[in-house]
């Protein structure tokens, strides 16, 4: 089991946050001797890539536990750790999820597999 | 500076010249209305059917699976075979953005009557893929986000045709098991055996033109760049894998933890060792080239 567990909905966002920094720290090249400063420009700065958000934007809707509009997404969204935890994991649900189509749950069992 | 032995893009191009004019023959002899191949039935059914090979599931060999009734698992592979397709969709739609990018760019007009086959054949692919998300299921959203661009064309152009090889070669698989499985119904095994005809085309392409990119432009770049590239490409495989792994597909087969699921699938050692397998082949020619030097880290 990876240490980042997303699907932990509900769980206390600072314990969000760590684990989006967690993450980050892991995935991120070249950080500065100082290490992952909460304004550190993570695209910009080339320590992650376009490749990356994908696997971000699965680790944010599983700790968060809804989805993500994102077709309405931009890079400056992702532009450091303190932008990406007020845009997804600080504050109330995101609008734009609403406009999500058919995102999850769609046909909820209703039983635990 | 390029070095001395290094030879020009043209002259990479030009020793692949047999090799387009023999894929041109091919594509121009298989051609193919996408609208007239196949009949689509009115309906189908999820539950008493299979529309993806079993032991292709993600949740294969995981816990989650051996909950599931057979029902349930034919239920859950046909959102996985509509998720199959999604990813197919979205993967040729950036696919087609980059072919067309490229049609008769001055120093890749050798290649142009070529680049028109592939970009007719992405999109009748599309035709397929699409004409049975939307009939049937849904059409899965993507999680990429497009971004500017790279400035640099050399490694840009190297980095596409690397990405649609990795991307091309784990679906071909898919497609060669299940266009053979006389498990599935007959229009899944139709749209994996009308996409693998054209790909067969497009993997040998793929690996010459890669070829031709990186002997020709790679011995001018410094270590630095050549390392940049092999971190991409390798979080590449894992982006790509990840997108089997849709948290939207375990939702609409009843998971009541999407994301968990999708998490434990991802870790299973099952499915580490499946995708080791469906890898070998594309990782082995990664290896042979350079343009990799070891295995990319935590996808296998």
């Amino acid at each position: 089991m990876s240490s980042d567990h997303p699907g932990r909905v509900g769980a206390d966002r600072s314990v969000n946050v760590e684990m989006l920094r967690s993450w980050v720290a892991r995935k991120a090249k070249d950080l500065p001797p100082e290490g992952l400063a909460d304004d550190l420009p993570l695209l910009e700065g080339r320590h992650l890539t376009s490749l990356h958000i994908p696997e971000l934007i699965l680790l944010l809707e599983g700790l968060r536990g809804e989805a993500i509009d994102v077709e309405r997404l931009q890079a400056g969204d992702f532009r450091d750790l303190r932008t990406i935890a007020a845009r997804f994991l600080v504050g109330g649900p995101d609008p734009d999820a609403a406009c999500a189509a058919e995102t999850v749950p769609a046909r909820s069992r209703g039983a635990s597999l | 500076m390029t070095s001395q032995t290094a030879p020009t893009l043209r002259e990479a191009i030009a020793a692949m010249s047999d090799t387009v004019e023999r894929l041109n023959e091919l594509s121009r002899a298989k051609y193919q209305n996408p609208y007239e191949a196949v009949e689509w039935p009115e309906s189908v059914n999820p539950v008493e059917d299979w529309f993806f090979t079993p032991e292709l599931s993600t949740l294969y060999g995981t816990p989650y699976w051996q909950q599931l009734d057979e029902p349930g698992q034919r239920r859950l592979t046909f959102d996985e075979a509509a998720n199959f397709f999604s990813l197919n969709i979205h993967g040729e739609k950036a696919l087609m953005e980059g072919l067309a990018s490229r049609l008769y760019r001055s120093d890749l007009v050798e290649i142009a009557d070529y680049l028109h086959h592939f970009l007719d054949e992405e999109n009748k692919h599309s035709v397929y893929f699409g004409g049975f998300c939307r009939r049937y299921a849904r059409v899965y959203r993507s999680r990429h986000v497009s971004f500017p661009r790279r400035p640099e064309r050399e490694v840009e152009d190297l980095l596409f045709f690397a990405k649609v090889l990795i991307f091309e070669e784990h679906a071909d698989r898919y497609n060669v098991l299940q266009a053979k499985d006389a498990r599935l119904h007959p229009l899944a095994r139709f749209i994996n055996e009308a996409h693998h005809a054209d790909e067969s085309r497009h993997l040998v392409f793929n690996r010459a033109i890669v070829t031709a990119f990186w002997d020709a432009y790679s011995p001018g770049w410094n270590e630095g760049q050549r390392e940049e590239i092999r971190d991409y490409l390798g979080q590449f495989f894992a982006t790509t894998w990840r997108e089997y792994y849709n948290p939207d597909v375990y939702a609409d087969s009843g998971f009541d933890a999407p994301w968990l699921v999708a998490e434990d699938a991802w870790n299973a050692p099952e499915q580490r060792a499946h995708r080791r397998r469906v890898s070998a082949k594309c990782l082995r020619f990664f290896l042979s080239t350079g343009l990799l030097l070891e295995e990319p880290a935590d996808v296998f």
